[in-house]
């Protein structure tokens, strides 16, 4: 990949975080990247082009992040599911955490035609799927109920640590999880 | 009309229970029914902006400081968020119980933050902590014996004066203080969060005892040198969030 249109990329994933998608326009990000329109244009048509293209990085880092986790840890397939929120939890209280691409996306963009809403819902459903993968592996009956409770604690947290940095939501939210988890193995 | 915003929905929570978990709880089971209800629905479709969602978080605020929340804002806000999402599947997820899964969710969140906090020791510790003491009552108790012996009614009359506790106190304050180490140690980190940009705790959703503490030694810098209250002021300065980045630094990142 071009060195050009990586720092294209990373400026846009940070303003976008900080300052919001919809309030970030290309002028600003040509001028942060120390680049010109022209350039932009060339990597990324459209704006919605570089929106897309970076909740696709931004997941694509975080779910490898969390995969290398969780195989790393070594543990029984019933013990991953309780580590996930723990690895949530380093993930987000981490100092260069600037929130979920997806999750802010999605409440910026709320029209369901949108092919930016659409990533952003397809990227929460995958992510979903992804937690109810790890409840069938720790032979949890209702792994589709705990995986939409559990992501639906997830995102709430999400957001309200992206409303206010260090606000310890994640914190709850994993003594939450942790209850729900040791609920839904009982049955 | 913005059903999420609407004196509506405060009126039928208020009305919903006396209790103010309840009370929170009953927010995704309204939701529910009016999801529910034949042409109703389409009120809910476009209220996934934060933006006005002052009325309602307001309302579960109050609530869940009533319920003993630990931080209610944050609370309200998270289940805020929840519902939203929740709303959102269930329309258009093929998710039909979205809400009562998120009503699950939400019910463990309230019960993780009104958890009350409490200092478990390890087994042993308690143990071994409850051997010293009876072994110092016993110890104690022998010397009295001993020196009611020796002193006849000299000792007798004095016995009268003080109940017999009162020769214990000082041993078992003795046992309780903290060393001077960690009195520096909790003098420094003090100390440290003055020279920081620092949110403090909401003292007013501390226990009492916990807020004499805290005032004490966290707001005041009086340091108390009993180690109990020490350890409470530590676990208390953990949750204090500082910033001590050089106010030029922090500007000239924005």
């Amino acid at each position: 990949m071009s060195v050009l249109r990586e720092k294209i990329l990373s400026t846009a994933t940070d303003l976008f975080q900080t300052r919001g998608i919809n309030s970030t326009g290309v002028d600003t990000i040509v001028a942060v990247a120390g680049t010109t329109k022209m350039t932009l244009y060339k990597y990324f048509r459209t704006k919605e082009d570089l929106i897309l293209e970076v909740l696709k990085t931004s997941q694509s880092n975080f779910q490898g992040w969390l995969n290398a986790k969780l195989s790393a840890s070594n543990t029984q397939p019933s013990e991953k599911i309780q580590l996930l929120f723990n690895y949530i939890e380093e993930w987000v209280t981490s100092p260069s955490f600037l929130g979920m691409g997806f999750i802010k996306a999605s409440a910026e963009f709320p029209n369901e035609d949108n092919p930016v809403h659409q990533l952003s819902s397809q990227q929460s459903r995958d992510f979903r799927q992804f937690i109810a993968q790890l409840a069938t592996e720790a032979d949890i009956k209702d792994a589709d109920g705990l995986a939409l409770q559990l992501s639906l604690l997830f995102e709430g947290a999400v957001q309200a640590e992206q409303m206010q940095r260090g606000s310890g939501a994640i914190k709850y939210a994993k003594t939450a999880a942790k209850m729900l988890i040791d609920a839904a193995s009982k049955h | 009309m913005d059903i999420l915003n609407s004196d509506w929905l405060i009126r039928m929570l208020e009305k919903s229970s006396m209790q103010a978990q309840a009370r929170m709880l009953n927010l995704f089971d309204i939701l529910d029914d009016w999801l529910n209800a034949p042409k109703l629905n389409t009120h809910l479709t476009n209220t996934t902006s934060t933006a006005n969602s002052q009325l309602l978080t307001h309302y579960l605020t109050i609530q869940a400081a009533k319920a003993g929340a630990a931080m209610p804002e944050m609370l309200a806000n998270q289940l805020y968020f929840m519902a939203i999402a929740a709303i959102h599947e269930q329309l258009h997820g093929k998710q039909a119980s979205s809400l009562q899964h998120a009503k699950q969710a939400a019910h463990a969140l309230i019960m993780a933050q009104t958890k009350k906090e409490t200092f478990y020791l390890p087994k042993k510790t308690v143990y071994a902590t409850a051997a010293s003491v009876l072994a110092v009552m016993l110890m104690a108790g022998g010397l009295y014996v001993n020196s009611s012996h020796q002193t006849g009614k000299t000792n007798i009359a004095s016995s009268q004066q003080a109940p017999v506790y009162a020769s214990h106190l000082p041993i078992m304050q003795a046992s309780n203080a903290a060393s001077p180490e960690q009195t520096a140690a909790l003098f420094a980190r003090v100390e440290q969060m003055r020279k920081g940009n620092c949110q403090l705790i909401e003292a007013l959703q501390l226990p009492d005892s916990y807020r004499k503490v805290y005032f004490e030694n966290v707001v005041l810098g009086q340091i108390s040198t009993n180690a109990d209250e020490q350890r409470l002021a530590n676990t208390l300065l953990d949750k204090v969030r500082c910033n001590y980045s050089p106010m030029l630094m922090a500007n000239s990142k924005n």
